[in-house]
């Protein structure tokens, strides 16, 4: 560029275009609206025949469940459940806002695999999770539009997520000017005016012609995260103080719960406006040995985790907003092995969650006694030997993306689900 | 193609329709007759009447347009030829050819459908050709649908399911050749048959090759499993003709991945590999060398960069990056079925005297249990350090006969290493563990109910050698990829297959979900097809781990196995088990593929020995370092043929395999040595591709070049940004030296590492390098954090022994032209000092700034006024011309303060006392060009152990932006060095670039001058400057060495404590009279987030 376009274009950027070019974006256009998107990924594999997919002991054949011993199958409204854990408080209190999707084949018993063909819909890479391409498609502008807190994140470059661990040191970074004790590092005059030199620098370099690829790509994000820097703020003044956040929970020596503290910073984040959709992560749940005793704990504490997150939600004014998408690996086998634990078993199931939808209460779905899918009927979701078909979790993804509104969309067209039946899952 | 009947009719029918005899205008089609050249066109050929038109026939390189007329009734069909014309030369697939007499013409277009023919020369004079043979042209995609039908019904399951996938499949006895299936599954066919695709671009003689390979020939190690004339063989040679017609798939066929790109020069390389591999730049004796030389002289000077602390580090963060063995928690090595003596009784003795003190949890525990779990959990990444930095092969890692231990885990494991500091836990040495014990019967304990611990009376009579195997039976190793009673070594089998044999066990087979499969209870792994497809390759190498229990303890059962109580003891009685079974006999026995392990006691040995000799090794290590060079994890083949960048993916992911083939070939065959290999990987168009012009790319390869994401410009990690910042100007952000563990640390290595894309080898286990909003905000903290403390030490460092501010003072302004700096020792008016700067100047309006830079006060809290007070008096300010004669003489009481605060006054005799930090000025009218000397005379109120100091700056009167006074161009070549060391730009002085910085500069520099700010940059109201967070900040200051004690807590915790000499110090480094340093933190803090100092 010739150096006297380049003094114009930075006096431009010096002038009134200064303050524009690090305006809050969400100043410049009305807030979002929208549906909340959140994915709950049960890392491992959970047990949903102690569950959603309550599954008695068959005579003659191995043990399924324990508690089958001295308990039975209980049902709330419509749905189903396991009398383990603290399923019979979670049920109750929740079963009308919820959606239960059993018999989801995920054709494997590897985890990479599960993880992969549960959260993108499809066994071979290539797809991004449901989060990010919600987010893409519905407020890519904003500054961390996806949030992970961790497991499945792919994005195939449609958005960036914005990963999250140790939330007690975010205050220190959202206001980098911000010194700890007094003052900052930099007067306000001059902060500002770096940034400023900063952007149009970096808009200069993403506008050059004739950049490789990865350089262009690399180029633009940090574009993009520079000029939404300061739309963090908010979230950052709303972000409870360190000894207010929810603390990491023991649940024994071996298992671990942020799942709490993930919820607090997630809403937070929804109610500064800053994204639209977030990962929720909780691992611990490939109990090949022990398999009750950790289940047990490990579901007590995201029953808890979902309680609170309904609960928090209503108080922030968020929950009519949240869809809420709980899924798992896959499952676990129908019985137990030498080690009082569970291997790895194809078919798993989904849980949505929403207030006040017109298609809660309910399951589709169905499995026999040995945790073996059935073909289901598009419609009622019930068994249907004629015209059945086994729910994948492409199925759910289709359906779930027509529900969210964004089926039909330039880039959702990229990750298209051909040949793919259309459940009434939502309707 | 011979006619058939119906299309012979049809051509008849429509030729008889008209009949014109023509003369012929030329003997042959070689001599040219009333040319006239036309404007080529490249349309098919027509046939109107009885005439077929050519618009281009190319011959010998010349282009013709010719007309052949029907002969009437001839049979067979005649044509003569009655036009020929010169034409110019088009190309494309219309342009028919005439060779060896025979005239092809590949697209007669006509009645809808499109012909070709073949012509035969019949007759010279007259020119006549005889139609020989035609048929229907099928289109490259048309021929690839044909393709694809044809394999889907007669190859996939007839050839490649039933014979071919029984050994060219991952793992399987043909795993090394070219060709690897996929056993059946939903995408095995067009995955397999992009296979063939890609082998057939992958050799001239593919196609001959693999028939002859099929049908026996060519030493086929399976033998002839097609035999030729058979209807299999036959359907395969057709499938690969029409492979070869169509162009195979993967893009565009014999487009160069790397058309239109830029390579950086030698330079360039240099820079960024010694960030990537040294963390540092390069030297100046370096690029010297490179600038030098050729790229011979670069790879040489690339193998010095593989040197030192940084490149240590580059080897353990781009191991862990891989192993995740840092995701392992603290205090588990050892604290469980193992027998380790010395351990435990140290443990004991900690307890016990924690106990005594009263105290938790004291320091020296602390530090036995951090610097052991520090000596095992980074004991594999240390070992293949050590096997790169001493130029071993790269093989060792595996067949290592020892490991590499710490002080304290030497100890801890009664290990045999020797140490040059046994009190360094950051120093790791090789070791073996010849000692290692197991619990036994004879085993004898006594419980210390008071601390509720047990000490090892008598450790009983099982000893053994441990059999050390590099990397993989290392604690962390085993700890990181546990085991369960069911699982039984498969996972450390999986991870073993993954990173050291290129084989990903999970994305080798479709699982089954046939119910029926996944119900069978009969040891399905041994016997179902639909396990054993993956389990028949993974078991045996589980089996290897025969003697490493859940807890990674080796023969944790009394010496004898590892198996679990489930499987030796069950409830029911009924065990497969029998003594001295050390692995379970309803899995395969241990080994490799087809090999067998000779002894049970050292199967892990014998692994390692088979992986480095199967050729996958070197590909696999070759995919191990990619991405801690490259920036990037290896690209994944497609899988989807329907995704619309599937041609794309496969061209980058073709091109990618190719060049990791080519390294792995040659560091397998040039002995395994990792520093060439990563030479080889920088030196490769991968790493030096650093721009592109775009008009040189097809569709197809612009997509391929960005689903590859190739360029020069890389987020630097975290850890790697903090090494840069810490070499380039001294200063580490939130740097600490961790006294349990011996090993230093800082922000973007700990705390704030998460938030900028690093992982914690747990939860989070890949980088993240796409820059985020909240990425940025790190990026942004680090930079504001580390301007000032950067800055600060630069200027306290004498001028010649700084990192970046070399040549220039903290009091040279824009407008500049001459400063000084002095001690000023008098103490009296009578005999004032003279302080003088000799300076050449244009004749104008000039200002002479002078300003006191070290106030001091030795302050009475009791009697709340000062015992003693260093003050600055002026006396006046003379200048002399360079004939000694005096021009001007301006006394002190004429001098105004510059500062916006009440620092001076009036003092005796028209001299002016400054009683604070400050700054006081006088205009000054010059009226010729000349060399001056100005002169200050000034004394001073001494107190304290310094001299009163006086800065004297001598300025034109100038707009700053305009300035070409010395300050201001020494400022600019200041810059242009900035640029240059920091982001690895070269710009020149007057380059847009540098006018911004520059006026970035100046801006801050005229707004501070308003402001009235306090004129130090460490105490500035409201200003923070953290130099403290730099454990290491006052390392090479020039302060008494004393400047630090270390101190204790009540626990035994060390920490630093600072003396009064280094606030002083900084106090008085930290003086910025005419905010020049000010200035220079605002922009160290745009140079710390510019990209190319975050992106190298």
């Amino acid at each position: 560029m010739r150096r006297r376009q380049f003094i114009q274009l930075l006096a431009k950027a010096g002038g009134l275009g200064a303050a524009a070019c690090l305006h809050h974006p969400l100043l410049a256009q009305s807030p979002f609206a929208g549906k909340l998107l959140m994915t709950l990924q049960l890392d491992g594999g959970i047990d949903v025949t102690s569950l959603c997919d309550p599954k008695m002991n068959v005579p003659g054949e191995r043990e399924i469940n324990w508690w089958a011993r001295t308990d039975e199958t209980r049902q709330a409204g419509n749905v189903p459940y396991a009398p383990f854990a603290a399923n019979q408080q979670f049920f109750e209190k929740y079963h009308r806002d919820l959606l239960v999707i059993n018999g989801v084949d995920a054709q494997t018993n590897s985890h990479s695999v599960g993880v992969l063909h549960n959260w993108s819909g499809r066994n071979s890479e290539g797809f991004p999770s449901i989060t990010a391409l919600y987010a893409a498609q519905s407020a890519a502008d904003l500054p961390m539009a996806y949030l992970n807190f961790g497991g499945f994140a792919s994005t195939q470059n449609v958005i960036r997520s914005t990963r999250f661990e140790r939330v007690d040191q975010l205050q220190s970074i959202i206001f980098p000017n911000q010194g700890e004790w007094e003052g900052s590092y930099l007067a306000e005059s001059e902060w500002e005016r770096v940034q400023r030199y900063q952007l149009a620098n970096t808009q200069n370099l993403a506008d050059e012609s004739d950049v490789i690829a990865g350089n262009r790509a690399n180029r633009r994000y940090y574009l993009e995260a520079f000029q939404r820097a300061e739309g963090i703020k908010e979230f950052g003044n709303m972000l409870p103080a360190s000894d207010q956040l929810q603390e990491e929970r023991e649940l024994s020596d071996n298992l671990w719960s942020s799942l709490h503290q993930q919820i607090q910073v997630g809403l937070t984040a929804f109610r500064a406006g800053v994204s639209v959709s977030a990962d929720l992560y909780q691992d611990g749940f490939d109990t090949h040995e022990d398999n009750d005793r950790d289940q047990a704990l490990l579901m007590a504490n995201t029953t808890d985790a979902l309680d609170y997150l309904w609960t928090e939600a209503e108080a922030q004014g968020l929950a009519d907003r949240i869809v809420l998408l709980i899924g798992t690996d896959f499952g676990r086998t129908p019985h137990y092995n030498s080690g009082q634990g569970k291997d790895h078993w194809p078919i798993g199931s989904f849980m949505v969650m929403e207030r006040n939808a017109s298609y809660t209460n309910r399951v589709m779905g169905e499995t026999d006694e040995g945790h073996n899918a059935y073909p289901v009927n598009l419609a009622t979701g019930r068994r249907d030997s004629i015209n059945g078909v086994i729910i994948k979790p492409a199925h759910v993804h289709l359906a779930l993306r027509h529900y969210l509104g964004i089926s039909e969309t330039e880039t959702s067209r990229r990750f298209p689900f051909n040949n793919t039946d259309s459940f009434a899952f939502f309707s | 193609m011979t006619l058939n009947t119906m299309q012979f009719s049809l051509i008849r029918h429509w030729l008889k329709r008209r009949l014109e005899l023509g003369r012929l205008l030329l003997a042959t089609l070689l001599l040219l007759l009333g040319l006239t050249s036309k404007q080529a066109l490249a349309a098919d050929a027509s046939l109107d009447g009885t005439v077929l038109s050519i618009p281009e026939v190319s011959v010998d390189g010349a282009s013709y347009r010719i007309d052949l007329s029907l002969i009437a009734d001839s049979d067979p069909i005649e044509l003569a030829l009655s036009l020929a014309e010169a034409t110019t030369v088009s190309g494309g697939d219309s342009v028919a050819s005439f060779a060896d007499n025979v005239l092809y013409v590949p697209r007669l277009n006509f009645a809808g459908t499109v012909y070709w023919l073949e012509l035969n020369l019949a007759s010279m004079d007259p020119v006549r050709f005889q139609l020989q043979d035609f048929g229907t042209q099928v289109s490259e995609e048309d021929q690839r649908q044909q393709a694809l039908t044809l394999f889907e019904s007669s190859i996939e399951n007839e050839v490649i399911q039933n014979r071919c996938v029984a050994c060219h499949i991952d793992g399987g006895p043909a795993r090394d050749s070219g060709l690897q299936f996929q056993r059946s599954s939903e995408t095995s066919i067009p995955n397999n048959l992009a296979v063939l695709e890609s082998f057939l671009d992958s050799r001239a003689d593919a196609e001959q090759w693999i028939l002859s390979k099929v049908s026996g020939g060519d030493n086929h190690g399976g033998g002839a499993q097609l035999p030729t004339g058979g209807s299999d063989y036959s359907n395969l040679a057709e499938l690969l003709q029409l492979l070869r017609g169509a162009g195979s798939g993967g893009g565009a066929s014999g487009e160069l991945f790397f058309t239109g790109i830029t390579l950086q020069s030698n330079l360039e390389t240099l820079r960024r590999a010694a960030i990537t591999l040294a963390g540092r730049p390069p030297t100046a004796a370096e690029k010297a060398e490179v600038a030098a030389g050729d790229e011979n002289t670069l790879r040489s000077v690339l193998r010095t960069l593989m040197t030192g602390d940084g490149f240590h580090e580059f080897l353990l963060l781009g191991a862990n990056d891989r192993l995740l063995v840092r995701g392992t928690p603290d205090g588990v090595f050892l604290d469980g079925g193992g027998l380790f003596i010395n351990f435990v009784e140290r443990k004991i003795e900690h307890i016990l005297a924690d106990r005594a003190r009263g105290l938790d949890w004291s320091f020296d525990t602390s530090r036995f249990y951090s610097g052991i779990d520090r000596g095992l959990r980074d004991s594999p990444l240390e070992l293949i350090a050590h096997v790169v930095e001493n130029d071993r092969p790269y093989s060792e890692i595996l067949t290592a006969d020892y490991m590499m231990l710490n002080p304290i885990a030497n100890f801890a494991v009664d290990g045999t290493a020797t140490f040059n500091n046994p009190e360094d836990y950051s120093e790791f040495q090789p070791g073996r563990m010849p000692r290692y014990r197991a619990w036994s019967e004879s085993t004898v304990e006594e419980e210390l109910p008071e601390i509720q611990e047990w000490r090892i009376v008598d450790p009983g009579d099982v000893i053994m050698d441990f059999p050390h195997a590099g990397v993989i039976n290392t604690q962390s190793f085993l700890f990181r990829y546990p085991t369960t009673a069911t699982n039984r070594n498969r996972a450390r089998s999986r991870w073993t297959f993954q990173h050291f044999l290129d084989i990903d066990i999970e994305r080798s087979a479709q699982r089954t979900t046939d119910p029926v499969a996944l119900a069978d209870t009969n040891n399905p792994t041994m016997f179902n097809n639909n396990c054993t497809v993956c389990h028949a390759t993974m078991d045996p190498v589980a089996g290897a781990f025969q003697n490493y229990g859940e807890e990674g303890i080796y023969k944790q059962n009394a010496g004898i196995d590892s198996l679990d109580d489930f499987y030796k003891y069950p409830d029911d009685g009924d065990s497969l088990y029998r003594w001295g079974d050390v692995w379970y006999r309803d899995m395969r026995t241990p080994g490799l593929y087809e090999l067998e392990a000779p002894s049970s006691d050292n199967s892990l040995q014998w692994l390692a020995h088979q992986i480095v000799a199967e050729p996958s090794f070197a590909r696999a290590t070759v995919k191990f370092w990619w991405p801690a060079v490259f920036g990037n994890t290896p690209l994944i083949r497609p899988e989807v043929e329907e995704d619309e960048t599937f041609q794309a993916q496969l061209m980058a992911y073709d091109e990618q395999t190719r060049t990791i083939n080519e390294l792995a070939e040659r560091f397998g065959a040039e002995g395994m040595n990792l520093k060439s290999l990563l030479v080889d990987m920088v030196m490769s168009d991968w790493f030096r591709a650093k721009s592109v012009d775009e008009s040189q790319l097809t569709d197809s390869l612009r997509q391929a070049q960005e689903y590859a994401g190739i360029g020069n410009e890389v987020l630097l990690d975290p850890e790697r940004l903090a090494r840069k910042t810490e070499a380039l100007t001294g200063f580490g952000w939130g740097r600490r030296y961790e006294f349990e563990s011996d090993r230093v640390t800082s922000g973007l290595r700990d705390e704030y590492a998460l938030f900028y894309g690093g992982h914690d080898s747990n939860g989070i286990t890949v980088r993240s390098k796409e820059m985020t909003a909240l990425m940025s905000t790190v990026a942004m903290s680090h930079a504001l954090q580390s301007s000032c403390p950067i800055v600060l030490k630069e200027f306290s460092l004498p001028d010649g022994g700084r990192r970046l501010f070399n040549g220039i003072s903290g009091t040279v302004t824009p407008i500049a032209e001459g400063d000084g700096h002095f001690d000023i020792v008098a103490e009296s008016a009578q005999a004032p000092n003279i302080a003088q700067i000799d300076v050449p100047l244009q004749a104008g309006a000039k200002n002479v700034q002078m300003s006191f830079t070290n106030d001091w006060c030795d302050w009475d809290e009791v009697a709340q006024t000062c015992r003693s007070d260093r003050n600055l008096v002026l006396d006046k300010l003379v200048v002399l011309n360079s004939a000694n004669n005096q021009v001007a003489s301006i006394e002190a009481n004429e001098f105004t303060v510059a500062s916006q605060y009440n620092c001076g006054g009036w003092h005796d005799d028209n001299d002016m006392m400054l009683w604070s930090n400050c700054t006081v000025e006088a205009p000054l009218q010059l009226s010729a060009d000349d060399s001056y000397s100005i002169q200050v005379h000034a004394w001073g109120e001494q107190a304290g152990d310094q001299p009163t100091k006086l800065s004297v700056v001598v300025n034109s009167e100038v707009d700053p932006l305009q300035s070409n006074a010395a300050g201001a161009q020494a400022i600019r070549q200041k810059l242009v060095e900035l640029h240059d060391t920091m982001l690895g730009k070269a710009y020149a002085v007057d380059s847009p670039e540098i006018d911004t910085a520059y006026r970035l500069f100046v801006e801050t520099w005229q707004a501070r001058m308003a402001s009235g700010d306090d004129t130090n940059i460490t105490w500035s109201d409201g200003y923070q400057c953290d130099y403290w967070r730099d454990d290491f900040f006052f390392d090479d200051l020039p302060i008494d060495p004393a400047h630090a004690e270390l101190q204790y807590s009540e626990e035994g915790y060390p920490y630093w404590e600072h003396s009064e000499i280094t606030w002083e110090f900084i106090g008085e480094n930290g003086a910025d009279p005419l905010h020049v340093k000010r200035s220079w933190i605002s922009l160290m803090t745009y140079l710390l987030t510019h990209y190319h100092y975050l992106y190298e």
